[in-house]
């Protein structure tokens, strides 16, 4: 029994293979990339050209078409080459240096034996160069990727602030960053991920600043990830997410290389990966929801204002259909009179009970948004004239919905997009609370808002309590929460995450 | 198990309570007042007040007045549904009017339901009607309102401002009831006719004993009773005054006070020493050249209004001791509190020893403002 099982469910043993390393013949290593390695793919490219005379030896160049810069191979490599000559003794180890350190007119040339690193270099976009007689390839920097430009992400677009946003390409990334934070502190660590992708992920963080604990807990969860492929940030957050069943962010995402320097600042560490223009920064808190890079960039009486609307509108965004459901159906007395009147008088001939009105129309305001939210802008704007005309005004001329309800789905919604990060799990809430309500009246929405608030308590995010900022009045803890304090108030770094060097600044920073 | 048992435990206590009950509001009547006539045979004809919900922009609300007969009123209460087909919803009813043929009969049961009901605030304000029906007043015309209910429950909210009345609420006079040595009272209704609409004029005060009607006091002495009961003085104080041979109207705003129902024992009787002490704000004076900022001329306009106010006290002290020989100031209960011995023997015939009882009044005003000017305008019949 126990072997079947074990064949069954047992972990399998890796075999690994011999570790090939490259061939000192051309014949040999044009035999194992062309009709092994590399067979079938079409997009490698094989310059084959010969030394100068007197003693012409063979070379062979690989690089994969499109991705190498092909005018600088010809000029920098094969020409000097081809008009090098090379002695008849010299072989092997001699040979090597001898090209790497005087024939190469070039400045990034790395010596590879082992063929899989080779292999790797080559599809990243770098061009192997081979020269018979020697056992070693030279690796040939000459990358050339065609890449979006850096713009200004859509998703976090700001009034007041740089425009920059992160591109696919992780180097351009990691420079992105650099540029903020010109120290040798500033560690990049690298990790490759995906048997079959290679991507290569970035570990940043100050040293110093950083937390090593949570700097080795995110290197040591990102290293246990084994997976075919990552194609975005997002797969990461997934696989290395503490609270992974539940839709609580625990890790904070962003497009911005500011934010991500901030929070770098700060005593976080960012993921970046190679490919994707989203950054992660962990530890994540809840208060994190809430900010906007730009409350730091505006006067900090403005950019409190702005905080509080956005916890305002987080709790109109959740609780608004529930309230109106449990104040309706239950406690039509807390109803001021007129207003109770009137709502009565505007449900008078509407057919379906409060519930049913709440539920179907949050889920038709979602069918807009998810409609809406990956079309075009011209049809885009189509559906929102659908939406308006159709739903919301025919809705209420026809009596199907009444007036109140389109005002609370509308209050519901706009409120939902102030606080953006937060949006997917305000959903859920939001009809966890208005179905607790629409059983229990308000006794129902609260018993779920202590439930939401017991559970919050009990989350960490890389140890760090998720709502670390609302379980205490100390002074540190909250002076970038509700509101944002002045730079020279916030002297101190978040406690727990910039525990290591917690004073950001001397004393005396005021102006 | 145990966190089976824990679950079981968490999700009862959770499904078994909760708020009751789920209805939908267009299937409610809202009812804004009511109101209780006496009918035959001890039993009674409960009139509601609702609104007659039309939509369309803006809402139209009409008010109307339902009725039904009851044996008690809570019979009437459901006679009344089956009536209009909709529940009645009291949640943002703000007054009950009795009849005084009703009030004469006995509001205590009606009282007593009206607490003990879950669908009636107890802050409901309640009112005795004098001279019509209770069904009149809810059809009487509200000035500048959507319903008699609303228009009553505004007018109870300014009472402080200009007392006429007591305003009582169900929870109050239930209280009231209880006591002893306190009489309650309930604000009364008159309709009086303005242009050619009835509107029910609070004014007055309908005196009870036990839960029956026994007799009315008007404004001027139900105003006195509100200062003597709230302990505090509000409103206008008006008097006449005598200067170089010309007599003027002179008024006052309280804008502080102070009042004092200090029950002695002397000479083998209660007395009662009431002491008012109020800071006043001068808003009209008649005279031209009478300078209050002098201190002698100041002193004359407080010993005015001091006297004004003495004279009112004695007036309803008067009333209440002679005319109706009921104890609503609740002197018996202070006696009862300060000096339980003696309030032992006088119990037993309250009302008759209350008309007998010797009453000093003091008063002393102060005039602190005197509005933005700081001297008569001069040169002014």
């Amino acid at each position: 029994m126990r072997p079947l099982l074990q064949r069954l469910f047992g972990k399998k043993v890796r075999t690994t293979a011999e570790p090939a390393y490259v061939a000192s013949t051309i014949k040999e290593v044009t035999e194992h990339l062309q009709s092994s390695i590399f067979v079938g793919d079409d997009t490698i490219v094989y310059r084959s050209f010969m030394t100068g005379d007197p003693h012409p030896r063979e070379c062979l160049l690989v690089y994969p078409e499109g991705m190498t810069d092909s005018a600088f191979l010809s000029e920098y490599v094969v020409k000097p080459l081809s008009q090098l000559s090379l002695a008849p003794g010299l072989w092997g180890a001699k040979l090597s240096e001898f090209l790497s350190e005087q024939a190469l007119p070039v400045s990034g040339v790395e010596e590879r034996t082992l063929l899989a690193e080779v292999v790797d270099e080559v599809l990243t976009g770098d061009a192997a160069l081979f020269v018979d007689g020697c056992a070693a390839a030279f690796i040939i920097r000459s990358k050339k990727l065609t890449l979006r430009p850096p713009s200004e992400p859509q998703s976090e677009s700001v009034v007041r602030g740089p425009r920059e946003g992160f591109g696919e390409s992780l180097t351009v990334n990691t420079t992105l960053i650099r540029r903020r934070i010109r120290s040798p502190k500033l560690k990049f660590n690298f990790l490759q991920l995906g048997q079959q992708t290679h991507t290569k992920v970035a570990v940043a963080y100050i040293e110093g600043i950083a937390s090593p604990a949570i700097v080795d807990e995110v290197k040591r969860r990102i290293a246990a990830i084994d997976i075919d492929g990552i194609l975005d940030s997002g797969y990461i957050e997934e696989l290395i997410k503490d609270e992974p069943l539940l839709p609580v962010k625990t890790i904070g995402h962003t497009e911005r290389p500011d934010v991500v320097a901030a929070r770098i600042l700060e005593g976080r560490v960012a993921v970046l990966v190679d490919g994707s223009p989203v950054a992660l920064t962990m530890p994540f808190l809840f208060t994190e929801h809430l900010q906007a890079n730009e409350d730091y960039y505006k006067h900090f009486a403005i950019g409190s204002v702005d905080r509080l609307i956005r916890y305002t509108c987080m709790f109109i965004s959740t609780s608004t259909p529930a309230l109106y459901l449990a104040l309706l159906a239950y406690h039509p007395i807390l109803i001021p009179t007129h207003l109770a009147i009137s709502i009565s008088a505007a449900r008078q001939s509407v057919p379906f009970p409060a519930v049913i009105e709440v539920f179907v129309m949050g889920l038709l305001f979602e069918i807009m948004r998810e409609g809406g939210v990956r079309l075009p802008t011209p049809i885009g704007q189509a559906l929102s004239i659908v939406g308006a005309i159709v739903l919301g005004d025919a809705a209420v001329q026809a009596q199907i919905v009444s007036a109140p309800m389109i005002i609370v789905v509308a209050i519901t919604a706009i409120s939902g997009f102030a606080v953006p990060s937060f949006y997917g799990v305000m959903i859920l809430l939001r009809a966890f609370f208005a179905l607790l309500a629409a059983v229990l009246g308000l006794y129902g929405y609260f018993c779920g808002l202590i439930a939401a608030t017991v559970y919050l308590m009990s989350v960490r995010s890389f140890g760090v309590p998720y709502m670390v900022n609302f379980t205490s009045f100390d002074p540190q803890n909250i002076k970038d929460t509700a509101i944002r304090v002045p730079w020279w108030v916030m002297r101190r770094r978040p406690q727990l995450i910039g525990r290591l060097n917690p004073e950001r600044y001397r004393k005396g920073a005021r102006p | 198990m145990r966190r089976l048992a824990l679950l079981v435990i968490v999700a009862t206590t959770m499904l078994l309570s909760g708020c009751w009950d789920y209805l939908e509001l267009e299937t409610l009547s809202f009812a804004m007042g009511a109101g209780i006539d006496a009918g035959p045979d001890d039993s009674l004809v409960l009139s509601v007040e609702t609104l007659k919900v039309e939509g369309g922009q803006p809402t139209q609300m009409t008010p109307y007045v339902t009725k039904a007969p009851g044996l008690t009123m809570f019979n009437a209460l459901r006679n009344l549904t089956n009536l209009t087909g909709k529940q009645m919803f009291f949640g943002h009813s703000h007054a009950v009017v009795f009849s005084e043929e009703y009030a004469k009969r006995g509001v205590g049961n009606a009282v007593g339901f009206m607490q003990r009901d879950v669908g009636i605030r107890t802050n409901t304000w309640l009112f005795v009607v004098r001279g019509a029906s209770a069904e009149d007043v809810l059809k009487a015309d509200a000035p500048l309102g959507t319903s008699v209910g609303h228009y009553l429950d505004r007018v109870m909210q300014v009472q402080h401002r200009n007392p006429t009345s007591i305003p009582i609420q169900i929870w109050e006079f239930n209280r009231a009831l209880s006591e002893e040595g306190l009489r309650p009272v309930l604000p009364a209704i008159e309709l009086v006719e303005i242009d050619d609409s009835k509107v029910p004029m609070v004014e007055g005060c309908a005196v009870f004993k036990q839960d029956k009607l026994a007799g009315w006091l008007d404004a001027k002495d139900a105003r006195i009773l509100s200062y003597l009961r709230s302990r505090e003085v509000t409103g206008v104080i008006v008097t006449e005054l005598e200067f170089k041979g010309e007599v003027k109207r002179v008024a006052a705003e309280v804008t502080w006070s102070k009042v004092k129902l200090e029950p002695k024992w002397e000479n083998e009787e209660v007395r009662l020493d009431i002491q008012f002490n109020l800071g006043v704000d001068l808003h009209e004076i008649g005279f031209a050249d009478f300078d209050y900022s002098q201190p002698d001329l100041k002193r004359i306009l407080e010993e005015g209004l001091a006297r004004q106010l003495k004279e009112d006290t004695e007036h309803l002290m008067h009333t209440l001791q002679k005319e109706l020989e009921s104890d609503v100031l609740g002197l018996g209960n202070l006696v009862k509190k300060k000096m339980p011995s003696h309030w032992r023997k006088l119990q037993r015939d309250w009302e008759r020893e209350f008309s007998k009882v010797p009453v000093t009044v003091k008063v002393a005003v102060l005039m602190t403002e005197t509005g933005t000017l700081a001297k008569p305008l001069k040169g002014r019949l």
